[in-house]
Formats: C-alpha cells, sequence, structure tokens
C-alpha cells in the first residue's frame, strides 16, 4: 500500500468482515502518517457505517461494500460505497443520549456515533449506489 | 470475543469481557451476557479491561442489560476500560447513565449502592 496515496478495497457484507476492513483501514492510516486519533476515529466511523449496512440491508441487500480512502491535505475522506437499494442513514433520525438510562435507546446507536466521531458526514446517491463520506483530521 | 465470570464474595457477578465489542463480538455474547446480567436480580460488575474496541452494537448491549437489571432492582458498573474504549463511552454520554470505576474495590462498593431515582 502506497504511504499517503488514495486507495479502495472492496469487503463482503458480513459481520465477520468488519475486523478484515480494521485492519486494512489501520495499515493505510499507519501509512499515510494519521495520528492514532484519527486511525481510531476512523475505525469507529468505517465499522459504524459498515454495520449499518449488515443491520438494515433486507430485500436487496448489497453483498459487497467498496472503501474509498483518500488523504486530503489536513484531513481524511472516507466513503462507503454499496449498490443496495437507497438508503439515506443521515434521513433517519438519530438517537439522542439519554438523560436517564431509561430514556436511552438501545437502537439507532450508529448514526449518533458516526455523528460523534466524523467531522463531517455526508450522502448522495450515485449511479444507483449508496455513498456515504465522512471526514475527520489527519 | 470471551467471557468468563467470577461470583466475589459480596455476592457481586463480575463479567470480565475480552475481544471486540463489535457487531460480531455483540453477537457471540448476546444471549449468556443477557442471562447473566439481567434475567434475575444481579449485581454485576462488568471488566471491560481486555476490550479492545467498542462499537454501537457493543454499548447497545450494556444499555439493554443494565436497564434490564435496574428493573429488576439490581444494577450494574463498568469497570477498568481501556483509553479508546473510555473516550467512545464518555463521547457517547454512557458513562452518565452506567457508572464506570476504576478499581474492582471501587465498583464493588458502587455496584450495591441503589442508584438514584433520575437514572
Amino acid at each position: 500500500m502506497t504511504s499517503g496515496a488514495s486507495a479502495t478495497k472492496t469487503f463482503a457484507v458480513d459481520a465477520h468482515q468488519l475486523r478484515a476492513v480494521s485492519a486494512w483501514w489501520h495499515e493505510w492510516a499507519r501509512s499515510a502518517g494519521l495520528t492514532e486519533e484519527a486511525r481510531d476515529r476512523g475505525e469507529l466511523c468505517l465499522n459504524e457505517a459498515i454495520g449499518n449496512i449488515i443491520e438494515h440491508g433486507a430485500a436487496g441487500a448489497p453483498q459487497s461494500v467498496d472503501v474509498v480512502v483518500e488523504p486530503l491535505e489536513r484531513a481524511v475522506s472516507v466513503s462507503v460505497i454499496d449498490s443496495g437499494a437507497r438508503f439515506n442513514p443521515l434521513e433517519h433520525q438519530p438517537a439522542e443520549r439519554g438523560r436517564s438510562l431509561a430514556t436511552t435507546p438501545d437502537r439507532g446507536l450508529g448514526i449518533l456515533m458516526m455523528r460523534t466521531f466524523a467531522e463531517s458526514l455526508s450522502y448522495r446517491r450515485d449511479h444507483d449506489r449508496n455513498v456515504l463520506t465522512f471526514t475527520f483530521s489527519r | 470475543m470471551e467471557l468468563t465470570i467470577t461470583q466475589l464474595d459480596n455476592g457481586t457477578r463480575k463479567i470480565d469481557l475480552a475481544g471486540r465489542l463489535d457487531l460480531e463480538g455483540a453477537q457471540a455474547i448476546d444471549l449468556k451476557f443477557t442471562v447473566l446480567t439481567a434475567s434475575e436480580r444481579t449485581f454485576s460488575v462488568i471488566d471491560l479491561s481486555g476490550v479492545e474496541f467498542m462499537a454501537s452494537m457493543g454499548i447497545a448491549t450494556l444499555v439493554r442489560n443494565a436497564k434490564a437489571a435496574r428493573l429488576r432492582e439490581g444494577n450494574m458498573v463498568l469497570l477498568n476500560p481501556q483509553a479508546n474504549v473510555a473516550k467512545v463511552l464518555t463521547a457517547m454520554g454512557i458513562d452518565r447513565l452506567i457508572p464506570i470505576c476504576y478499581s474492582l474495590a471501587d465498583a464493588c462498593t458502587l455496584v450495591l449502592t441503589p442508584p438514584p431515582a433520575t437514572t
């Protein structure tokens, strides 16, 4: 993996593949010179983005997902691309941090996690593919 | 994801988790964790020192079972999360809902202390 260069990899949409995603991400992130905090943020967001596809994919669920990482001057852009049915996770109301345990939801926390750890989060539909992109400082 | 159980002298159950509490890890322990922490009145100390990664599914597992434990008049506290895991728990506000301790003695004392009515 060339240090600091953009990279793309395809993974199966499978809970057992999430660790392979993390390993690939960490290898790229180290070669790109990201701080430990940035590597952790990226791993969290990637895990949640792909985990969301795994959990919510039903009929028309994609079999694979492309992860595209692109170093920017002071940040990193990561896109998760799948060919499933249109699904914009940002349209769904994220869970809110509860004031008490009783009122805290135990579902829908993935988007909240991404909003918490990514500096920006965006979605677009591009040629029948869902593209979820998040960025964070290096 | 590995789960080991120790019954402590004060009646508290210490549950050690080790590995990644991601989608796969949470699914691996879900049923057993629920049985151990929430199927009856139980006071549980969840040792997170061996947990290397915490995703939303892991948080959901903790929240769901902590809620259930309290409904049964039991309780749950978290013990010794690694720095990266603690950061996630704090950023998500979980530390205000399920206490986090950094000594077993403190955890054993706190878990047996009735939580405030507002939590």
